[in-house]
């Protein structure tokens, strides 16, 4: 059997934080957190870091086995409810996303299509892609993680002629509410990095791997937010649904290239596809944690056409499920910060 | 509405026909999961394709959660 390997662990966790955060997230902290929306990246990023390695403890009590895995084992029934309970967070992330990338695509990409069709596509090819098991989405994050880290970290080079520094004034007064109330909208998102310690046995999976996969994430993110700051300013950007899509469509390379945002979009899709069948894997892991007879590869198609239909009655339109990133992190919080403490605290080897 | 109702129906079927085998060979209980959840998900597609009043499940935890919201 093939080892995992660090570097796929780090893109994994780049890949799982940062295709979806990108395109949904920028605007909003921006209306907010205005020229310093870079901020609440960060500090979003600091709680999770520390939320991340309290499971990584507590993952590494149990070696040889992941968190479900132990939880499973150590705990019968407390450990099956919190492992059901993150199941739920895993599945709603997966709602959330196939509405996300739907609304995208039709709205930007394919105007005339149903939207119906679309999320139905774009669930079928999640779907084939989870069915693989762990080795296939750590395949494909191994192709597109690094194409995709590569291009966003070369843009500031091709767009820097076109900054504007003017854009990022006063840059010395900054608005904590607003920074405060960006930090709580990005906290949830930047938070799905906890998936790692939950799919990875403590064999595979170390906290530095975790600790880089934020960082690179993060930088990322705020690389990103900047570009769009610079260029596109505040007031534009903030009221864009897609400020990144904006941001790749001033790149122009030369003349004759002009339309290089099609080029970069058809590298970043297939990356956030690879985002629905994380989240989906995890799913469908979790429940053959709880339930060992479950297939798990068999229940991919089911869960995620499932998970299709409750994504159009989950969210009424795009515009509720952007307002819905408010609400959508006082439930991460349980996740996030509630859960993980609680395992930190309780989840140790019995004594006997 | 029921036209509509045949993209579900007509996923479900194309599931359970590629892994009709598969699923034969493996405990009932992934049988069972299967229908279970395939039968929600068309109850669910069915509910929030209806034109009447449709309850939308971030709208209705917004209405619950949104006062707890600092921000």
């Amino acid at each position: 059997m093939q080892k995992i390997t660090p570097r796929q662990i780090v893109l994994l966790g780049v890949t799982y934080v940062l295709n979806i955060t990108m395109i949904n997230l920028p605007s909003q902290i921006i209306m907010v957190a205005k020229q310093h929306a870079y901020m609440p990246y960060l500090i979003g990023g600091v709680i999770v870091l520390i939320m991340l390695f309290f499971l990584t403890r507590s993952s590494r009590r149990f070696p040889g086995q992941d968190l479900f895995q132990s939880m499973a084992s150590r705990f019968p029934v407390i450990g099956r409810v919190i492992i059901m309970l993150y199941i739920l967070f895993f599945f709603l992330i997966l709602v959330r996303d196939i509405r996300i990338m739907t609304d995208f695509t039709n709205v930007i990409l394919l105007p005339i299509t149903p939207i119906l069709i679309i999320g139905l596509c774009i669930t079928a090819t999640a779907i084939y892609i989870a069915r693989g098991g762990v080795r296939t989405v750590l395949g494909i994050t191994e192709l597109y993680g690094p194409i995709m880290i590569f291009v966003i970290v070369a843009m500031p080079i091709i767009v820097f002629r076109d900054f504007n520094f003017r854009f990022m004034q006063p840059t010395l007064y900054v608005d904590w509410k607003g920074v405060a109330h960006g930090s709580w909208l990005s906290f949830s998102y930047v938070g799905q990095i906890l998936v790692l310690p939950f799919i990875f046995s403590s064999k595979d999976y170390k906290f530095k791997y975790g600790l880089y996969s934020l960082l690179l994430s993060l930088g990322i993110l705020v690389l990103l937010v900047l570009m769009t700051l610079l260029l596109l300013g505040v007031h534009i950007s903030g009221r864009m649904m897609y400020p990144s899509y904006e941001l790749v469509r001033q790149l122009r390379i030369t003349d004759f290239l002009d339309r290089f945002d099609l080029f970069l979009v058809a590298l970043w899709y297939p990356a956030v596809l690879l985002n629905l069948a994380i989240s989906l894997y995890v799913v469908c892991y979790g429940l053959k944690t709880i339930l060992s007879q479950v297939s798990g590869k068999m229940m991919a198609a089911p869960i995620g056409l499932f998970a299709y239909s409750c994504a159009f009655w989950f969210y009424q339109n795009s515009i509720q499920l952007f307002n819905f990133t408010r609400v959508w992190t006082l439930i991460g919080l349980l996740y996030i910060l509630v859960l993980p403490l609680l395992i930190f605290a309780i989840h140790r080897p019995s004594k006997a | 509405m029921i036209r509509i109702l045949l993209i579900y129906i007509v996923s479900a079927v194309i599931i359970l026909l590629l892994d009709r085998k598969v699923i034969q060979s493996l405990p009932k209980i992934n049988r069972w999961f299967t229908y279970i959840i395939l039968i929600a998900g068309m109850f669910i597609f069915a509910y929030s394709l209806q034109v009447k009043h449709v309850v939308y499940g971030s709208v209705w935890l917004s209405r619950w959660l949104g006062p707890f919201v600092p921000f």
